[in-house]
């Protein structure tokens, strides 16, 4: 019933969502309660087998899955919150689109099985598109052309990988995909898998479209995009390609390596932006290279179970609290001492300062770091790499606080969505951490750990600013720009065919004077004769030999 | 009652011709048609002894060959009987619209009609050579008279050639008759072949023979006279003349062939016979695709559509028996109703030039329907009496693994959909404003008149034919040549 | 086990199916051009009949019976009408898609000419549907596939313009090509293997012939006769052409009859004539798999390149229906089940499209892909319809296109054919290359200042264009998200493979 509630009142707002006038409105006063019905099957923890429904359909929430159930409940109600006060012009596109994205990524997070997912999935990466060109400015457009470009290209790969699952399986069960027996002989599928949900996370190179589309689409909207709906493709590594019951060791190092290089890179090019939200959405970027350090982490762990929920301690503790930064664009963080801070809260706990939900995650992420290099699968530098991404977010961090305060305008109102939001960044998370067991006692060391890279960053940042030279711009998307260039191309070309002259009539005419002239011949009377005659002895000849 | 039934199938025509002659013009529908409704019970008369198992037989005037005139009717020939009364039926319908018995044409038409169709029963009834040509040249001169019965200059030529060729015809025919009689003593079909013996003369007999059966039955290159007395003629002649006259020559050679003993059975012979077949369909079918006029159009059809008929010599088997005799059939039906169909659209339009024919189907549908229906049995596309024939010929050349027949049959239906599709989508176009149909001085019949439903009703029976074939092929088996069992 | 010939019983139901739209094509042909009410009255009823006689038939068949019709067409080979499970897939289709074809055809030829001809052809083509469905042998298949072929030309060439009639002789060139090659084939068959009616698992199979060059050489003809039909490449060319046919025959070719006709021809041929075992020892399952797949490929990426409404959906309907015999070429029970319920899902998806695109036409005048922008705000239910029907088309989950690809795929992979999935997937992202433009235009872009043309009927008219799409997007939906009940398309296809690969 729980579930049913959730699933169910996405798609109501989204229907209401295609009217005009009251069923609208009564749409839009809905869809923070749409979302904040997630929270539903959370407490009730059921489950449930629809087997009527599309391929069957399998729904509950897992207990690792409670920080995932949790961010998207939590940053998508108070987002809706704010859209509704925020978000104007035409606006039935955007709520239709807010609706279905909302009701895929419940359907990504409860799926059990894998039709489930596949379809939240789906849901969830078409509605974004709604949401990307509400605009409709060319750059939204570009934006949204791209992004459907990167989301089918995405979609190819994890299609593949569905179809090669259900080949073996059929629509199976995804717990089952987490134990030895079932998870042989899928590297195929894994692989493709990993790429296609890589998409979706924003992984160096398959980055692209996600710091032109998270940034132009309304705020509550980038919210959520770069605060929950990244998380679908990390749910979709989790669920469809687990670690668990194979034998993780031997892609983990290259996987932690693309991840740290994501981070780092996210981290440098957002620092070439001149826009708040675009350099937000590096950041996002920056982040979910430290989450696929996490997924590789995770195939050296030693529990399991631990680094699982402390992975999703990363994730809770990133969505929320970009979700919040990116409210802040929205409310003139410049405009006062209090907002301010309200901003600068968020901003130290994405950068691992101590005390911070920030802070634990990246710890457990050091811990899962260390342990494998505690068993020779990685090598030293990795831990101090895993550092020194602090330092980067913590100058990205900066950068993005520098444009904030340029946004003082006193007229635009704070919204307490806002303040709500940033509150829940800074709690919630602890929440899951007490009740997974991941509260760490703080030690003089750990809060060192934490603070040379913060102290590190403030130096770069010191000395950049005294070598007193402009930044490197880069362009939105960086190397996205050649790449239309290139396909520039590929649209819909005008084809006219050429209009074909009538050549049978042609030819029939031919073939028709020749006929009469034979014709004409033949009907002489000699000619007539000569044929009887012919016909007659070559009649009597073969009747002869014969 | 049976040998009497045959009498009344061939006089009855013959006197109601007679008394059309002397009775006033306002009795002439009447007494036409009670001589053509006689042969009905009369046919079925026959039919039902036959279906019990026998050979009707009966000798005119009391003498029994070698002596006198012989009538014998099996199987094959109550197959032609029902044919051509079937299409006799229909085209009279026809022509009680076409042919008013108070015209002057009226006039002259109906007793030769009647004659024809006296002539054409007498034919197929007759057992011996001599007996066939006096038939043979009855049908040819009534058909000559027919084709040349409106008077105008182009039927006229035509009707002439066709005069010359089959007069040409005839005297090979009857050159052939005097040797094979001075040969064997006997002019009985079933028994010439038996006693005819090797030789210089009996051999040219024969091709002298099969020579002029091919001129009359229009087989390529021997074909010239066909197109335009088809062509030119009034409709129901023209319909008639392409379902049943050029038919009855084949009849002819076909009991030759095969019920005349051995003689004839000869493979080389047989296969130039197929290979004239073949280049008929082929030839007569490119011909028809290039007309420019309607008839002539399917004049040319049928130039094509006998080839078929060829193709029963080198296969010679059962198979290809019944294929072939169900083709005449199918043919015939299907002929006469497009005959029909096209002289409709010829008298509205005033014309029958093929650009004359677009839009045509949105005043006069029902001909168009008739025309296509009948083009689909043309095509043997199924369900209809020519996709039978094409069906068990084709199992027949595949059988006897000629896969040459089997091409060239493949080939001939495609031709075939070439030209009757032309038509149709002609007929089927959107006229341009600019060029609408001259109204021709004749008015344009009601929908559902008698030349209408002549055509359509023909047209109908040919796809018939293809859903009930099996009372048909019963009756084809009981007339299956000496050695062919079905 | 070697599946045996099947129980029958003697019925005249399959018959009367046929029969009805036959009594209803030459009752409304013969009322002629000006009995407009009685026509469309006779029309509807007719329509409504046979669905509930199909219906009948179905719950027969669920009950375990399988009417059976025959009668000697040629002395020795009997017409054959029966109703096994893939007939009643096959007929419901067509019969439920014929009602609604009929609503709509009704509305969008509210004021053509030669409308007694036009929905006389339209009743006999339906019944030359109804009989593929039933036939019961290849002889009988073939009967009613010619008369198919006869039939859609009047339709074909109804506006009887110059194109249209171009178009016609396209259509016969290849189909009459076809069918002779297909009526060689089957003397061929009957010669070497004599008559016999479908068997599930293969009549062919049972009879143990050896000469595999011969029946090769069958397969292959009545293949190239079913695949002309079925537009594989290179025997498509007609399709796209036949394009400039009113959009309701658009529809019926596309969805309902023609090209259904021929896949579900090469699913009688696979699976009843020659058995998937057999097929795939002679090494013509692997063939035919190769075929649609530079099908599905191809008719995708040309799709891509058309700039004309109609002639992309045709294009992409020449890369769908290889689906279904990409699926029983493939093998295996699960990608037999995707090929069959493909058969369905197909239809009603791209019927919607045709629907849609004929309602744009006549309304708005847009046909090409250029002026469908902002579309939506005027006829905002047809551009949903047809968004629905699009995203189905690229096999997008809830709908009934990805329950197809689901179970092609995963059946490839299950048998061992992963290459399979490749074409799959450059297939749906070609789909999704050339019709999502379409909604995005659609819905997200202004509209111009006047459209290119069109009418403004009457509401009632409006509403018989509308609905029927609404009704095809709506079983687009339902056949997807309630794909796993019972008597689902999903479930009747599952069922009826259970009889194929045992």
């Amino acid at each position: 019933m729980t579930i049913a509630v959730a699933v169910v009142l996405p798609l109501l707002t989204a229907l209401l969502a295609t009217r005009r006038g009251r069923p609208a409105a009564l749409g839009r006063r809905l869809a923070p309660l749409a979302s904040a019905a997630l929270l539903l099957p959370l407490l009730s923890r059921e489950h449930v087998d629809w087997p009527w429904a599309l391929l069957g359909l399998q729904l509950g929430v897992e207990p690792w899955v409670a920080p995932y159930a949790a961010l998207t409940a939590v940053a998508w109600s108070l987002a809706a919150w704010f859209a509704y006060d925020t978000v104007i012009g035409d606006t039935r596109r955007f709520w239709l689109g807010w609706s279905l994205s909302l009701w895929g990524m419940v359907l990504v997070v409860l799926a059990e099985s894998l039709a489930a997912f596949y379809l939240g999935y789906v849901a969830v990466s078409l509605a974004a598109y709604l949401m990307i060109v509400h605009a409709r400015s060319d750059a939204a457009w570009r934006a949204g052309r791209i992004y459907l470009v990167l989301a089918f290209a995405g979609e190819a790969a994890i299609v593949s990988g569905v179809l090669i699952l259900a080949g073996y399986y059929g629509n199976v069960e995804l717990a089952l995909l987490a134990t030895p027996e079932f998870a042989a002989g899928l590297e195929a599928s894994r692989a493709l898998l990993l790429v296609g949900f890589a998409v979706k996370l924003g992984i160096v190179p398959l980055h692209v479209w996600l710091p032109l589309a998270h940034p132009i689409a309304p705020v509550p909207a980038s919210a959520i995009l770069s605060g929950v709906i990244v998380k679908a493709g990390l749910l979709g590594w989790l669920k469809l390609a687990p670690v668990q019951g194979i034998d993780a060791a031997a892609s983990a190092p290259g996987l932690i390596a693309l991840g740290l290089a994501t981070a780092f890179a996210g981290a440098l090019l957002g620092l070439t932006q001149a826009k708040i939200k675009t350099v937000l959405a590096y950041s996002t970027i920056s982040q979910m290279g430290l989450v696929l350090v996490a997924y590789g982490a995770l195939g050296l762990a030693t529990d399991g179970a631990v680094a699982l929920a402390a992975l999703g301690l990363l994730a809770l503790h990133h969505g929320l609290t970009k979700a919040a930064l990116f409210l802040a664009c929205g409310c003139a963080p410049g405009a006062s001492r209090a907002r301010s801070l309200l901003l600068a809260v968020p901003a130290l706990s994405l950068a691992a300062a101590p005390l911070t939900t920030g802070y634990l995650a990246k710890t457990w992420l050091k811990r899962a770091v260390a342990g494998g290099i505690e068993v020779g699968a990685l090598p030293d530098v990795t831990y101090t790499l895993v550092a020194l991404s602090s330092t980067a977010t913590a100058l990205i961090m900066w950068r993005a606080w520098r444009l904030a305060m340029l946004q003082r305008d006193q007229a635009t109102a704070l919204h307490p969505a806002w303040a709500l939001l940033t509150l829940a960044a800074l709690t919630v998370p602890w929440v899951w951490a007490a009740q997974a067991g991941l509260l760490v006692a703080p030690s003089l060391s750990g809060s060192w750990a934490a603070t040379w890279p913060l102290l590190l960053a403030v130096a770069l940042v010191v000395a950049a600013r005294a070598t007193g030279r402009p930044g490197l711009r880069l362009p939105e998307g960086d190397v996205v720009v050649w790449a239309e260039r290139l396909t520039a191309r590929i649209g819909m070309p005008p084809t006219p065919s050429p209009p074909r002259a009538p050549r049978t009539a042609r030819s029939r005419a031919r073939v028709g004077r020749l006929i009469a002239a034979a014709e004409a011949g033949m009907r002489e009377l000699p000619v007539v004769g000569l044929a009887m005659l012919l016909v007659g002895v070559v009649l009597w000849f073969v009747l002869w030999v014969g | 009652m049976a040998p009497d039934a045959l009498a009344v199938l061939v006089f009855a025509p013959l006197v109601a011709a007679l008394a059309v002659i002397v009775a006033p013009p306002r009795a002439t529908t009447a007494l036409a048609l009670a001589g053509i409704a006689l042969t009905a019970p009369a046919l079925w008369v026959v039919t039902a002894a036959v279906l019990g198992g026998a050979v009707v037989e009966v000798a005119l005037a009391g003498a029994a060959p070698p002596l006198g005139i012989a009538w014998r009717a099996d199987g094959f020939t109550l197959t032609m009987a029902w044919l051509t009364f079937v299409v006799v039926a229909f085209v009279s319908l026809h022509a009680l619209a076409s042919f008013p018995s108070t015209s002057d044409a009226g006039r002259r038409f109906w007793p030769l009609w009647l004659i024809l169709v006296a002539s054409v029963y007498a034919l197929f009834l007759s057992a011996d050579l001599f007996n066939l040509y006096v038939t043979l040249e009855l049908v040819t001169l009534t058909a000559v008279a027919m084709i040349a019965i409106g008077g105008a200059p182009a039927a006229m030529r035509a009707a002439m050639r066709y005069l010359l060729l089959g007069l040409m015809a005839s005297l090979f025919y009857l050159l052939a008759t005097a040797l094979l009689y001075g040969q064997t003593g006997t002019l009985d079909l079933y028994q010439v072949g038996e006693r005819l013996g090797e030789g210089a003369l009996a051999t040219t007999a024969l091709a002298l023979m099969i020579t002029g059966l091919l001129v009359k039955s229009a087989i390529v290159p021997l074909h010239v006279w066909l197109p335009a007395a088809h062509g030119k003629a009034p409709g129901p002649v023209s319909a008639v003349l392409s379902a049943l006259v050029v038919k009855v020559t084949l009849y002819i050679l076909i009991r030759l062939w095969f019920w005349a003993g051995s003689a004839f059975d000869e493979g080389p012979a047989a296969l130039v016979l197929g290979l004239l077949g073949a280049a008929a369909i082929v030839y007569g079918s490119i011909a028809a695709i290039v007309q420019t006029r309607l008839k002539m159009l399917v004049a040319y059809s049928t130039v094509a559509q006998l080839g078929y008929v060829m193709l029963l010599f080198p296969l010679a088997s059962t198979a290809a028996f019944r294929a072939v005799t169900f083709h005449v059939l199918a043919h015939g039906v299907a002929k006469a109703a497009m005959f029909l169909a096209a002289a409709n659209l010829l008298a509205v339009l005033g014309s029958d030039r093929l650009q004359r024919l677009v839009g045509v189907d949105q005043r006069y549908p029902v001909n168009v329907l008739a025309f296509a229906l009948a083009g689909v049995s043309i095509m043997g596309l199924p369900p209809s009496g020519g996709f039978v024939a094409k069906w068990m010929l084709l199992e027949a050349a595949w059988q006897a693994q000629g896969w040459g027949w089997v091409a060239v049959i493949s080939a001939g239906s495609l031709l075939a959909a070439v030209y009757v599709f032309r038509v149709v989508a002609l007929a089927y176009a959107q006229p341009r404003p600019a060029t609408s149909v001259r109204r021709p001085g004749t008015t344009p019949r009601g929908r559902f008149g008698a030349t209408s439903v002549a055509a359509l009703g023909l047209a109908v029976l040919a796809i018939v034919l293809g859903i009930a074939s099996a009372p048909v092929l019963t009756l084809i088996d009981l007339g299956l040549p000496p050695g062919m069992t079905p | 086990m070697i599946p045996g010939p099947i129980e029958t019983t003697l019925h005249p139901l399959p018959l009367v199916v046929v029969l009805v739209s036959l009594f209803a094509g030459l009752a409304i042909a013969v009322l002629g051009e000006h009995q407009q009410r009685l026509r469309t009255v006779l029309n509807l009823a007719a329509a409504v009949v046979k669905l509930a006689l199909v219906l009948w038939i179905a719950i027969l068949v669920v009950g375990g019976t399988v009417p059976e019709f025959r009668f000697a067409l040629v002395p020795g080979f009997d017409l054959v009408l029966r109703a096994d499970s893939v007939s009643v897939l096959f007929a419901s289709l067509s019969a439920a898609l014929w009602l609604v074809t009929t609503v709509y055809a009704i509305a969008y030829l509210h004021r053509s000419s030669n409308r007694a001809r036009f929905f006389g052809y339209f009743s006999i083509c339906v019944t030359a549907t109804m009989g593929i469905a039933m036939a019961g042998n290849l002889l009988t298949f073939f009967v009613f596939y010619e008369l198919l072929t006869l039939a859609t030309w009047p339709l074909v060439v109804h506006t009887g313009t110059r194109a249209a009639v171009r178009a016609g002789r396209t259509y016969l060139t290849y189909t009459l090509g076809g069918s002779a090659l297909f009526l060689l084939g089957l003397i061929w068959l009957y010669a070497l293997a004599g008559p016999q009616d479908f068997i599930a698992g293969g009549s062919l199979a049972l009879l143990d012939l050896g000469e595999p060059r011969a029946l090769q050489a069958i397969f292959v003809l009545v293949a190239i006769g079913m695949g002309v039909k079925a537009a594989i490449v290179p025997l498509h060319a007609w399709l796209p052409r036949a394009m400039v046919a009113p959009a309701p025959v658009s529809a019926l070719l596309h969805a309902v009859a023609v090209v259904k006709a021929g896949a579900f021809g090469l699913v009688r041929l696979v699976e009843d004539v020659f058995g998937a075992s057999l097929t795939s020892d002679l090494g013509l399952a692997q063939a035919l798999a190769i075929a649609a797949s530079i099908t599905i490929v191809y008719g995708s990426f040309v799709a891509l390149l058309q700039g004309d409404l109609k002639k992309r959906l045709a294009y992409s309907t020449v890369s769908q229906v290889s689906y279904i015999a990409l699926g029983i070429a493939v093998g295996g029970s699960l990608a037999t089940v995707g090929g069959m319920v493909h058969l369905v899902h197909q239809g009603v998806m791209k019927i919607t499209m045709f629907f849609c695109a004929g309602t744009f036409a006549t309304l708005l005048g847009v046909t090409r892909i250029d002026q469908l922008d902002g579309l939506a705000r005027r006829l905002p239910w047809s551009a949903g319809a047809f968004s629905v029907a699009a995203l189905g088309m690229i096999g997008l989950p809830p709908l009934a296109g990805f329950v197809s690809k689901w179970y092609l795929g995963a059946g490839a992979v299950a048998t061992g054919q992963t290459w399979v999935v490749g074409v799959l997937v450059a297939s749906t992202l070609l789909n999704a290359a050339y019709f999502l433009p379409l909604i995005a235009r659609m819905w997200l872009r202004p509209a111009p200042e006047r459209w290119p043309g069109g009418t403004t009927p009457s509401r009632l008219v409006v509403f018989g264009l509308v609905a029927p799409a609404l009704f095809t997007a709506f079983c687009t939906i339902a056949f997807g998200v309630l794909a796993g009940s019972s008597y689902s398309p999903l479930d009747w296809a599952t069922e009826i493979v259970r009889g194929y690969v045992p």
